[in-house]
């Protein structure tokens, strides 16, 4: 036998990179994300096949379940992420592990950085998405006359990436807060349930801001008779049948969608800087890009609304 | 003998419970069987000694470094085979699989070089032909192997094997010790195990707790020659011995102390070792 130092040996790369690669491999091919991420193609790209717009079930339904469509991939990922986190437990390999060079620290690190594969993998999606739209010429925004055909742009595309990322990372983040998976999947499915399935609940001024999904428009109270108010000629309108009230609605809002993904980016940061404290590190830069991302975020999106 | 284990008055408790009460000792080179009860702090002295916790009082040396300091810590993992009582694999993962997972936390980066150790320890545990097999397909032995196989990445300086031969049938049982033994004749080895038979076969210290004391540390043959004139033989019971039981040949194998027409038989290490637990107060027999 050799007396051979392992690790100061073989330290070129740190583990955590080359758990990260194991990580993201396993993560891309967890059954929640492939479901998650079937369940949104069928939904959101299935229809689009045929490069023609889908019939529309209400004025701007794509609009609205443009981003909030994937929320099956969103939720798998916060599943996956949470299976994988929480593999090591009481029970399982948590005493091995502790024996071992690599700390806890490193070991969420590494599956922190796994969120590259689920992350390219909506931003996959989203491009396909993006492109067959496109290629059908867009989709009908507004209602007539005021409609126009609308194709997403490219930093708009970003979002379901960016809300994958987060997903990912809370779902670390909760495993490493308790080991309970139970406690996870309903925090998960509430959560889920509460902010994607009730979007429409949160898509105004000031919850608009903080809830994850951004809304892909900006709008305006027009009153509840069209004839009532100026509209400017480029401005689409819908009509809300629920509160009798016309909309003018902004397509194309680069500014407050970037503002919400820099705000998600930010609070991704401080998701991971949480569990990494709870693995023992003290990952002081993070948290603070974190909150800094986050401010920043917030505050484009409270003046873009302002402005 | 170059000490690679040094315990100085080592306690760890539990809540109110000592698990390790005022534990010394000094291990070196070779195998070290750790011989006790259930409860009695075998696993708490192994895990002190795989860093896995820490002690309440008392200093830790191990392989000359600190494991209270966390580069010292660092430094003892990176040489460090931990085998615990129990493993608790990942189930969906293949034997390769949860192999090379392993071989990441130690460090072992470089892919080629990962896959070329984990095909070493597979080999080495006779599960070359299982690398692709699904940990939950496999028998409780051979998850066992696995265990000691993710222990034997990186050539360790420094083995802790917890219970390593629960599960294996005798054959297996042989290939480990020929395995831990020629692992052992650069390095140390520190296994636990209730069967004095495999502390008989291939340690070349035991040490005995009970109740959280040492109350032995030795060779294999001082441990036995405790029992020397203590050991005998009848037909029926002797309520004079201290324990005793019915052979297969259906006399009664008795130990403590002899009458004086006592048939006596040679002691074995079992029989020291149950007379070292049942009967010697702690500080008649420590070394």
């Amino acid at each position: 036998m050799t007396d051979t130092i392992t690790g100061i040996a073989r330290r070129q790369n740190s583990p955590h990179v080359a758990l990260a690669l194991v990580e993201t491999w396993r993560a891309v091919r967890h059954p929640a994300i492939l479901l998650g991420a079937a369940v949104g193609a069928v939904l959101l790209i299935g229809p689009w096949l045929d490069l023609v717009e889908p019939t529309q079930q209400y004025v701007n339904e794509t609009y609205d379940l443009i981003w909030v469509g994937w929320s099956p991939l969103y939720l798998g990922a916060f599943i996956a992420a949470n299976m994988i986190a929480n593999r090591e437990r009481d029970g399982t390999t948590s005493e091995l592990f502790r024996g071992m060079p690599a700390d806890l620290a490193q070991r969420t690190r590494g599956i922190l950085m796994a969120v590259a594969g689920p992350a390219a993998l909506a931003a996959i999606l989203a491009a396909a998405q993006r492109s067959l739209i496109a290629a059908a010429g867009g989709f009908t925004a507004g209602s007539r006359p005021n409609i126009a055909k609308v194709v997403p742009t490219w930093p708009e595309t970003l979002t379901p990436a960016i809300i994958t990322i987060g997903a990912f990372v809370a779902g670390v983040a909760v495993a490493r807060t308790t080991q309970s998976r139970s406690i996870a999947m309903v925090f998960g499915g509430l959560f889920a349930f509460t902010f994607f399935v009730g979007y429409w609940m949160w898509w105004r001024f000031p919850f608009i801001v903080v809830v994850p999904a951004p809304l892909p428009y900006g709008y305006d109270d027009l009153g509840a008779t069209l004839e009532q108010v100026e509209v400017a000629d480029s401005a689409l309108t819908v009509f809300d049948a629920s509160s009798t009230t016309w909309y003018g609605i902004e397509p194309g809002l680069s500014v407050p969608v970037a503002g919400h993904l820099v705000y998600l980016a930010g609070v991704a940061l401080l998701m991971a800087a949480w569990a990494l404290r709870r693995s023992g590190a003290a990952p002081v830069r993070l948290a603070l890009s974190g909150v800094f991302l986050t401010v920043i975020g917030v505050v484009t999106q409270v003046v873009a609304h302002y402005a | 003998m170059s000490t690679q284990i040094r315990l100085a008055g080592v306690t760890k408790r539990f809540r109110s419970r000592a698990a390790l009460s005022l534990v010394s000792a000094e291990i070196g080179h070779g195998v070290t069987g750790v011989l006790g009860p259930n409860g009695a702090g075998k696993t708490t002295l192994l895990r002190l000694v795989a860093t896995a916790l820490q002690p309440d009082t008392g200093e830790l040396d191990i392989l000359g470094y600190d494991p209270a300091a966390a580069d010292g810590r660092l430094a003892i993992r990176r040489r460090l085979g931990y085998l615990p009582q129990d493993v608790g694999m990942y189930s969906g993962f293949t034997v390769r699989e949860f192999v090379d997972y392993v071989a990441i936390l130690k460090e072992i980066t470089d892919r080629n070089e990962r896959r070329a150790e984990t095909d070493r320890v597979l080999d080495e545990v006779g599960l070359g032909d299982r690398a692709g097999q699904r940990i939950r397909s496999l028998s409780g032995g051979m998850r066992r192997r696995v265990g000691l196989a993710q222990a034997l990445l990186g050539n360790p300086a420094l083995l802790v094997l917890d219970e390593p031969t629960v599960g294996l049938d005798p054959v297996l049982r042989l290939q480990f010790r020929e395995l831990v033994s020629r692992y052992a004749t650069t390095g140390t080895v520190l296994l636990s195990t209730h069967l004095t038979e495999d502390v008989a076969a291939f340690c070349q210290t035991v040490l005995v707790i009970e109740g959280g004391q040492l109350i032995f540390a030795g060779t294999p043959a001082a441990l036995t020659s405790m029992a020397d004139g203590r050991v005998w033989t009848s037909a029926g019971p002797d309520a004079g011995s201290e324990l005793s039981w019915r052979g297969a040949d259906g006399r009664y194998r008795h130990i403590g102390d002899p009458p004086p027409d006592a048939e006596l038989l040679s002691a074995t290490l079992e029989d020291a070792y149950l007379l070292t637990i049942r009967s010697l107060p702690a500080q008649a027999v420590r070394r």
